[in-house]
């Protein structure tokens, strides 16, 4: 009887190969798990002590820096800034007065006046009063490059007080003349008195030539001077 | 039961140990992100908070000592000028006296007689200056050769203004001349005032 086939095996076949390979799929897949996690663990173990020993060098070094800044800090309150910057304003202007070049305004002054015309006095004030800055103060004058003059003076005519004017307008040392007064005097000659601007270091010198910032302007941090009395050497013109 | 799950559920042992595996290392990645990884971002957080005040502090130091530096700085240039420079009174007037009729008389300049000092407290500050006003005689190149002395002099003597008339005699000329120079107060006491 060869019709129906004798099956030998004790229970019916079943095929557990994909259920081996999903349970091996399976341990890969934890075992990378588990390492990520092992390794992130140790990390972060490591990680956050040494954030810690991190956190505490820069509180260290914080601490180092308050302790610095309050002793830079207790320096300069124990400065009277307020004082010294009126001080190193005032002497910084005494200085620039004393080295006003005079001699070169005399050379650039011979330039300009015409032969009937001759000065009766002259004297360099602070601040140009056409601006309404002027005071009582002489030059300061390399401040901003730029002094302004007062003169007085007698033309023996018209003629050679317009030639003054035209002289002062097209030389470069010299800056919006302007004329006042003028007055005939008995004996014919022309009185006048003059106000000029003149520029010592020349055109260029006083456009380039920092304002000095005055000290009310000035938070207290920046106000004080750095510019300090020994810019005398700097005179301009070089006349010293 | 369909005879594919009775065969897994029959061959438990092979799959489900490796499942909970699977499962425990999901639950260690949950429990690391839940817990360690918001605590390493706030410690980062803290740090950097920390590195950003430190270095705020140190250009704050920084700012303030090298404003102590030129504070001090310009005081020592202020009191060099004041006892290199200007001087007291006491120890200064005779010798400015002197030297300006000396470069008077050097310039060629005549008739320096009547010189009229005017004193003036400088508010505020220990200095007081000095107005010397004078007349002279000369002529014109006199009168450079003394502006030109007065600017070589180391002393601090400033030409304020200068004054000419016509002397009519031979060109020469009559000169009012203003000088100024400083002096430096001893023992000055400044007025209470809050420092800066």
């Amino acid at each position: 009887m060869i019709g129906a086939a004798a099956n030998l095996a004790s229970r019916p076949f079943a095929n557990t190969r994909p259920l081996r390979r999903v349970a091996l799929a399976l341990w890969v897949v934890g075992a990378v798990l588990m390492g990520v996690a092992g390794y992130l663990y140790w990390r972060s173990l490591f990680g956050i002590e040494g954030g810690r020993a991190q956190i505490a060098d820069v509180d260290r070094s914080i601490a180092a820096e308050r302790r610095r800044l309050d002793a830079a800090e207790a320096a300069l309150a124990g400065m009277d800034l307020r004082r010294q910057n009126a001080e190193a304003t005032y002497l910084d202007a005494r200085v620039r007065e004393r080295a006003f070049p005079w001699s070169a305004l005399f050379e650039h002054l011979a330039q300009v006046l015409p032969r009937k015309v001759r000065l009766v006095s002259l004297a360099p004030q602070s601040g140009d009063p056409r601006a309404g800055t002027r005071s009582r103060r002489p030059a300061s004058v390399a401040s901003a490059g730029r002094v302004y003059l007062q003169m007085t003076g007698a033309a023996a005519n018209d003629e050679a007080l317009t030639d003054l004017l035209d002289r002062l307008f097209a030389n470069r040392w010299f800056e919006r003349p302007t004329l006042p007064t003028e007055h005939r005097d008995p004996n014919g000659t022309i009185g006048f008195v003059l106000g000029v601007s003149y520029l010592p270091g020349g055109p260029r010198a006083a456009a380039a030539a920092p304002t000095m910032a005055p000290v009310e302007r000035a938070t207290p941090k920046a106000s004080l001077l750095t510019e300090t009395p020994s810019s005398e050497s700097r005179s301009p013109g070089g006349a010293r | 039961m369909n005879g594919t799950a009775r065969v897994w559920w029959e061959r438990r042992r092979v799959w489900l140990p490796a499942t909970v595996f699977v499962l425990t290392g999901v639950a260690l990645l949950a429990g690391y992100g839940l817990a360690l990884a918001g605590r390493l971002s706030l410690q980062a957080g803290a740090l950097a908070s920390r590195r950003g005040q430190l270095e705020e502090l140190q250009r704050k130091r920084q700012e303030t000592e090298a404003l102590v530096g030129r504070a001090r700085a310009t005081r020592a240039a202020i009191d060099e000028l004041y006892v290199e420079r200007l001087g007291e009174e006491s120890a200064r007037l005779t010798a400015v006296m002197i030297e300006v009729k000396k470069l008077a008389r050097q310039a060629g300049l005549s008739g320096v007689e009547g010189i009229n000092y005017n004193d003036e407290v400088v508010q505020g500050l220990p200095l007081a200056k000095k107005s010397i006003v004078f007349s002279a005689q000369g002529s014109y190149d006199e009168l450079r050769a003394f502006i030109n002395l007065l600017e070589l002099s180391p002393s601090f003597i400033t030409l304020d203004e200068i004054r000419v008339e016509d002397a009519g005699e031979g060109g020469r000329l009559q000169l009012q001349v203003r000088l100024s120079t400083l002096f430096v107060v001893p023992d000055f006491q400044p007025a209470a005032g809050g420092k800066a």
